[in-house]
């Protein structure tokens, strides 16, 4: 099941490769990590795939999210900040494609 | 030791150029997946046929989930599924620019882009897009189609460039005309000119 638990495993080990590719480690590092901006844990070159391998992994898990979008990127508060807020982010996304046929299935009848 | 065959992905496969394409990539060894909107008229060994509308985002999203599930890496991805349309510009509906438009240029970009996703694992990939000889003769009757083509060339060159880093190179095959469907629309004389 997708929960915040399980998401934060999930990104925290597709960090983890990405930080190894560059030669650096995962220790010390916590959810609260800055994914972007000038203390960014990663290169914007490895954020990128860091991105794409979790859209992947949801993928895998028959969850198909893009996370990546003009409303994501227009938020004042940028869901990619950290890999806390990322989670939170991908459930919300989850709920919104959950709910989607239900509200249109109630609008028909 | 098992062996995993190299995978290659040919859009448009079930006839024309891509067809050819594929029995090509057949005979080096490949794995070769063809998407094409209809079902290919022909088989092979080593050859599974994916329906996919590559202008829809879904539909290759959907490509993509059936591909990894085969034994292999993708090593090749050639975007070679194209629509052309020969008219006026003055009486060229938009509707069919749009349509070009989207199997030519968003078609390409969104099989580039779910290719690379893969490649990028190993660290290796080639990509080639389809553009054409019309672009550099600025072919009239051929608007829309020659716009595309020039749009895919600047895309195959903005993409090499992103995804040179994992190991992925991305170049445009530019060929002339071949007595395939998509050139039944041009005349005869037309076609002598640019051969």
């Amino acid at each position: 099941m997708v929960n915040k638990e399980y998401l934060l495993k999930l990104m925290m080990s597709v960090l983890e490769e990405a930080l190894e590719d560059q030669g650096s480690s995962i220790e010390g590092v916590t959810t609260q990590s800055p994914l972007i901006g000038p203390d960014a844990l990663t290169t914007s070159l490895a954020f990128v795939s860091i991105i794409a391998d979790i859209e992947m992994s949801l993928e895998d898990q028959e969850v198909e999210v893009t996370l990546v979008s003009e409303e994501a990127l227009s938020r004042s508060q940028s869901p990619f900040r950290t890999l806390d807020a990322l989670s939170d982010y991908v459930l919300e996304l989850i709920s919104a494609s959950v709910s989607e046929p239900t509200a249109t299935k109630s609008t028909d009848s | 030791m098992t062996s995993t065959k190299r995978i290659a992905l040919v859009t448009g496969a079930s006839r024309g150029i891509g067809r050819y394409l594929a029995e090509h990539l057949l005979g080096k060894g490949y794995t070769v997946v063809g998407a094409s909107r209809r079902s290919a008229e022909w088989e092979a060994d080593g050859y599974h046929d994916f329906p996919t509308d590559v202008s829809d985002e879904k539909s290759v999203v959907d490509l993509m989930k059936k591909l990894r599930k085969l034994d292999g890496p993708l090593e090749v991805s050639v975007t070679n599924a194209g629509v052309a349309s020969m008219n006026a510009a003055l009486l060229t509906p938009a509707s069919s620019v749009r349509q070009i438009m989207d199997t030519n240029l968003l078609g390409t970009f969104v099989i580039s882009r779910e290719s690379a996703k893969l490649m990028r694992r190993n660290s290796y990939g080639r990509i080639v897009t389809m553009s054409s000889v019309a672009v550099p003769l600025r072919l009239e009757g051929q608007a829309a189609y020659v716009a595309s083509k020039s749009a895919v060339e600047s895309l195959t060159q903005v993409l090499a460039r992103e995804f040179f880093s994992y190991g992925i190179t991305v170049n445009a095959l530019s060929l002339p005309p071949i007595d395939i469907g998509l050139t039944q629309g041009v005349p005869k004389e037309k076609l002598l000119k640019l051969k």
